[in-house]
């Protein structure tokens, strides 16, 4: 047994110099790549205040542990990865669907006035692993914070030691308010990076005159009592509040949201506030989906709330989560189905 | 307990060349599993870059960057080297476990140690607790809560009178179900549904999230843990037989049980910080073992920690290439292969727990 431990503790001992050797290349090999990145920093900060909207430029982003981050583009992208709805319908929105290398994480299929440009993309069906992000040598990533979990992609730091840019969605769960604001900053930054800035305006332009239709709508007028939930199948009931993309939508419009708070609300709490009209979130995987009409069942046959405005009156209107979550290029379908439920005789009448 | 045929195995000579095919296996393990994945790499790429890292040998203009660099040596290889570590981790803290509370059914995780993860991981990711820490901060609270609750199991076990097996598993079962309580309530009211799924994931077990560097952290620890309980052979055995002969031969059990179980604990703990929860690794792995060299722990601790860094290395193999595009949790691997063949074991041979 002594012979046989004292084997075991060389062998441990030849695995450990070995394991010890080949972290020390590790880091080294790490570290390397930081030193010169920070040689060429002064350089770009010095570009940075020259010009506007020329390379090298500097995009504020954030790192997995939700700290802000800037990221420097020495030049325009060239090899992309994409993934998630709204990063690949914003590249395509913009009209770099050339720069893409690979995409993945499509909730429902591209807008149909992209389906062509989509065609040409190199997508993943199954979804991409962190080898093959890596086997397709990008040198710009964009995509949710979740992508850059420990699991999936790992943090940015691993992808910036190797010159590789992210840039996370802001409204992707990085931060604590889920604003429309930020739909607008991403499609900005978006557009900046790929030196495509008036069509990003132009998207987003056409966003904000949609927006403004709602408080003109509203004016001289009782704000709207209006409500954006989620229905479960167990009969609860989610509320989007000030902080999500669905509830800072309904204030941007000029309509009253009457529970500010995200979390659970009761049906009590619902049919004592009385809102006159109701938003019901859906996740529609599918188009024709079952979630669509449960959707709006659950509320309608709830017998606690048929003394609510937006049941007596028939306001209740779906909507779907990828156009208040994330929502991109979408935000503009959301709005519009917002506009529709809360002021239905002006937006038929303009 | 008659297992004639396999009576060759038992003898210590033959212990000691079993150990060196198992380690012969493991290492052509690693170097095979090392050649499959996702992306589109020749073996013999993959070989130079390894020879390059290790022994410097070869053009460094070449292997020493680059995306199939990468691939290998950032991506690959800790994973399969993390997978091999969490094998001899976890099931020599099974077979331990299964010691200490003298029941077959124990896991690593039994004592709590479970569900105090999933405390630790729920309140990271959905409360944000420990945010600061660094990318892993997820695991390091989920080590966080598996340890404070395996010492306070301990101490509950201890209250009111000296902890034994059954007193130990019932502090278990207690604290298991306040954590889950704990966890259920965070849920309840964070209502983040991306970051349920999140939790379950994380739950599953994954060796995805490997690097070096934490491997530099845990290699040791795994080291110094099976080193400790490969010497403990005797108490182990004496385990199995109960506190009454125990302390007729002079022994008492609490004391080492005590120690034990903080050794146990820390390095599931490590185990859990790395890679999350990889369920029935440390539950079969022992038992798969013991049916071929019987109960005496002389053998069982070190063949079923060589054992469960094959079959953990293998599991991930099969996590990355079962599906094409995205990889299995590697917990459910370890189930789907290792439950039928438990099962097929179990049935075919004449096996006891011993004790």
């Amino acid at each position: 047994m002594k012979k046989f431990l004292s084997a075991l503790l060389v062998i441990c001992i030849a695995f450990s110099i070995v394991g010890c050797s080949t972290n020390d290349t590790a880091e080294n090999q790490e570290k390397n790549p930081t030193e010169s990145e920070n040689s060429t920093e002064s350089p770009i900060e010095a570009a940075k205040e020259e010009g506007n909207g020329k390379y090298p430029l500097t995009i504020e982003t954030y790192n997995y542990k939700k700290e802000n981050i800037e990221v420097t583009f020495e030049e325009k992208p060239k090899r992309v990865v994409t993934v998630y709805q709204n990063c690949i319908e914003t590249l395509l929105a913009l009209g770099v669907e050339d720069v893409i290398v690979g995409a993945a994480g499509l909730d429902h299929d591209v807008k149909d006035e992209y389906k062509e440009a989509f065609d040409t993309i190199n997508y993943y069906e199954k979804g991409m692993t962190k080898e093959e992000v890596m086997a397709l040598e990008p040198d710009f990533i964009i995509s949710w914070s979740s992508y850059f979990g420990e699991k999936k992609l790992g943090d940015v730091d691993f992808w910036h030691d190797r010159g590789i840019n992210t840039y996370i969605m802001n409204n992707s769960g990085i931060r604590a308010d889920r604003k429309l604001e930020h739909e607008y900053t991403d499609i900005l930054n978006l557009g900046k990076i790929f030196d495509k800035e008036d069509e990003a305006q132009q998207i987003v332009d056409e966003i904000k005159a949609e927006v403004a239709k709602g408080k003109k709508f509203a004016k001289g007028k009782e704000p709207v009592k209006a409500l954006v939930l989620q229905s479960r199948k167990d009969g609860t009931f989610r509320n989007y509040g000030q902080d999500s993309v669905g509830g800072d939508l309904i204030t941007e419009l000029g309509a009253d949201l009457v529970v500010k708070e995200s979390g659970n609300v009761t049906a009590e709490e619902i049919a004592s506030l009385n809102p006159d009209v109701i938003f019901t979130v859906y996740y529609s995987y599918y188009e024709a989906s079952v979630e669509y009409d449960d959707a709006i069942n659950r509320l309608k046959d709830h017998k606690g709330l048929s003394s609510v405005n937006a049941v007596k009156k028939d306001r209740i209107f779906p909507i779907k989560l990828g156009e208040v979550y994330c929502s991109g290029v979408r935000t503009m379908d959301g709005v519009k189905t917002m506009l529709k439920g809360l002021y239905p005789h002006e937006y038929e009448g303009q | 307990m008659s297992m004639k045929d396999n009576n060759f195995i038992k003898s210590p000579k033959t212990i000691w060349g079993l150990s060196f095919i198992l380690l012969g296996i493991l290492f052509f393990s690693i170097l095979t599993a090392v050649t499959v994945g996702s992306a589109n790499i020749s073996v013999e790429q993959v070989y130079r870059v390894i020879i390059f890292q290790i022994f410097g040998i070869g053009n460094p203009e070449s292997l020493s960057k680059g995306a199939v660099h990468d691939i290998v040596w950032y991506i690959r290889l800790p994973r399969i080297v993390l997978a091999m570590l969490i094998g001899i981790c976890l099931s020599t803290s099974g077979v331990v476990m299964q010691a200490i509370v003298k029941n077959p059914l124990a896991d690593p995780y039994i004592l709590g140690l479970s569900s105090g993860a999933s405390l630790g991981a729920t309140a990271a990711i959905l409360l944000g607790i420990g945010a600061k820490l660094g990318g892993n901060y997820v695991g390091f609270c989920a080590f966080i809560g598996a340890f404070i609750t395996s010492i306070m199991v301990m101490i509950l076990a201890n209250i009111g009178g000296r902890a034994n097996s059954v007193r130990l598993l019932l502090s278990g079962m207690a604290l298991n179900a306040m954590c889950s309580a704990f966890s259920s309530f965070i849920v309840y009211f964070a209502d983040d549904a991306e970051g349920i799924r999140d939790i379950t994931f994380w739950l599953m077990g994954s060796v995805a999230g490997a690097k070096w560097k934490h491997i530099g952290l845990i290699f040791p620890v795994v080291i110094l843990g099976l080193t400790f309980f490969a010497t403990q052979f005797r108490t182990l055995n004496l385990m199995l037989l109960g506190d009454e002969v125990a302390v007729t031969l002079g022994k008492d059990l609490n004391r080492y049980r005590t120690i034990y179980l903080v050794a146990v604990s820390i390095l599931v703990g490590f185990s859990v910080y790395s890679s999350g929860m990889i369920g029935f690794v440390g539950l079969i792995i022992p038992h798969i073992v013991r049916m071929f060299t019987g109960t005496d722990h002389k053998k069982v601790v070190i063949i079923s920690s060589l054992v469960g860094g094959i079959f953990l290395v293998w599991a991930d193999v099969l996590s990355r290439v079962i599906i094409k595009g995205s990889e299995l949790p590697i917990g459910v691997i370890t189930s789907l292969v290792g439950a039928p063949f438990f099962v097929y074991l179990l049935a075919k041979r004449n096996y006891g727990f011993g004790g």
